[in-house]
């Protein structure tokens, strides 16, 4: 039985103290700390003098048993186990069910593009197929911001109003970060080092961008072998994290022509594409966010 | 689980406890930015920088360079629901950035290069 921190009582040999040493006083009144989890860094800015430490220990924590339960670089992972044929569907935890359905979901809404099997369908190595059922599914990138999501409701169901998480580029920010205003987000250039290409006020709100810049093109079409053509970084806004890094990915994955047209229709989410011709093309609501 | 560690602890506890005076007397409010060295990983290089003000972090950012930057034309065929517009520079008053994703690793070396540029780090 897989331990779901977050939702019971820690773990009894490491009851967490109120002030672990990872957490320090920020700049202004809050918490500033970075976590590396899931092969990233994970930092948090909460302006709130007010949140307990526990409440981010609780967060921290979570982000770690979603680690353990989804990484396909863990042999003992259920994603692992699933691919391994090791687990039937019926026997996963619950949120690595939701997740699942849940990537299914933005498989169908760009039109293929989003796809957990695209690794190992492109040259990747496929896991030995075990007994019947064995799948080969990688949803890591998916799961990073999912996770993130999850950690953005506990610290609000915590108390937390201003704070802000960013999740390896991936990023929710919520209320202030001064007391007022909004928080601005610099957009990376994608192809000048040190540089930020766009700055977007954003308040209750996420954004994720997909590129070339930082882990070269490990974005596959999976309809072309070639790639993706025309992009240079796709960046998404909207409701929460995940949805934003699947469309962005997907987004990226069409290549420019494609993706200007699937994002002019997306419902809820706003788009900014930045073309490999150095034009940048915007939704309507991306281009008012901006600062 | 490194959940203790020592990396962010580092460099604000020792700005916070030991309150040692910079190099140069840096006027109050004066925020500088520092940038820590190129680390290079699997896809490319990045760098970490971070700005300061009274000893204190402001902001932490990351600058990526890939190891291989694609150039081919678009057909650009400007959509009427979509605006338009030459990409420019914007600076650097931001809060975070947001990036495609990168690594810890490279990034917790250019980070701790960035502390000590900064006199940031526990000596």
């Amino acid at each position: 039985m897989t331990r779901f921190p977050g939702a019971g009582p820690t773990s009894s040999q490491t009851p967490l103290s109120r002030a672990p040493s990872g957490f320090l006083p920020s700049t202004r009144d809050g918490l500033r700390h970075v976590e590396h989890v899931m092969g990233m860094p994970v930092m948090f800015d909460i302006c709130d003098s007010e949140l307990e430490v526990a409440a981010l220990s609780a967060a921290v924590d979570w982000l770690h048993w979603v680690d353990a339960s989804f990484s396909t670089y863990r042999g003992d992972s259920q994603i692992s186990r699933l691919n391994r044929g090791e687990l039937t569907a019926g026997e996963l935890h619950p949120d690595v069910s939701a997740v699942l359905e849940r990537c299914a979901e933005l498989h169908q809404e760009t039109d293929g593009y989003f796809d957990i099997e695209a690794p190992y369908r492109r040259g990747g190595s496929a896991p030995a197929a075990g007994r019947g059922g064995a799948r080969s599914i990688e949803p890591s990138g998916f799961v990073k911001g999912w996770a993130v999501d999850r950690v953005v409701r506990m610290l609000r169901d915590a108390g937390a109003v201003n704070f802000m998480v960013n999740a390896s580029g991936d990023i929710y920010a919520a209320g202030h970060p001064d007391g007022a205003g909004a928080w601005r987000v610099g957009i990376q250039h994608p192809r000048l080092s040190n540089e930020v290409a766009l700055t977007l006020a954003l308040r209750d709100g996420a954004v994720a961008t997909s590129g070339t810049q930082a882990r070269g093109r490990h974005i596959a079409d999976p309809f072309d072998e070639r790639g993706p053509t025309g992009l240079l970084s796709v960046t998404i806004t909207g409701e929460d994290i995940a949805t934003a890094d699947a469309y962005a990915t997907a987004a990226f994955a069409m290549g420019a022509q494609r993706a200007a047209k699937w994002c002019a229709g997306l419902n809820g989410y706003d788009a900014a594409l930045i073309c490999e011709d150095e034009t940048v093309l915007m939704t309507a609501g991306f281009k008012a966010a901006r600062v | 689980m490194n959940k203790s560690l020592p990396l962010a602890v580092v460099a604000l506890g020792a700005a916070a406890a030991a309150g040692a005076v910079p190099a140069t007397a840096a006027a109050a409010n004066k925020t500088t930015k520092y940038t820590g060295a190129k680390e290079t990983y699997k896809y490319g290089s990045l760098s970490v920088s971070i700005t300061v003000a009274n000893k204190k972090i402001k902001t932490i950012s990351t600058s990526y360079t890939p190891n291989d930057p694609r150039s081919s034309q678009i057909d650009s065929e400007a959509l009427p629901q979509l605006y338009q517009e030459a990409l420019k520079l914007q600076g650097w008053d931001v809060h975070t950035v947001s990036s495609a994703s990168f690594t810890s690793a490279a990034f917790r070396q250019s980070l701790y290069s960035a502390l000590g540029h900064a006199d940031l780090l526990k000596k």
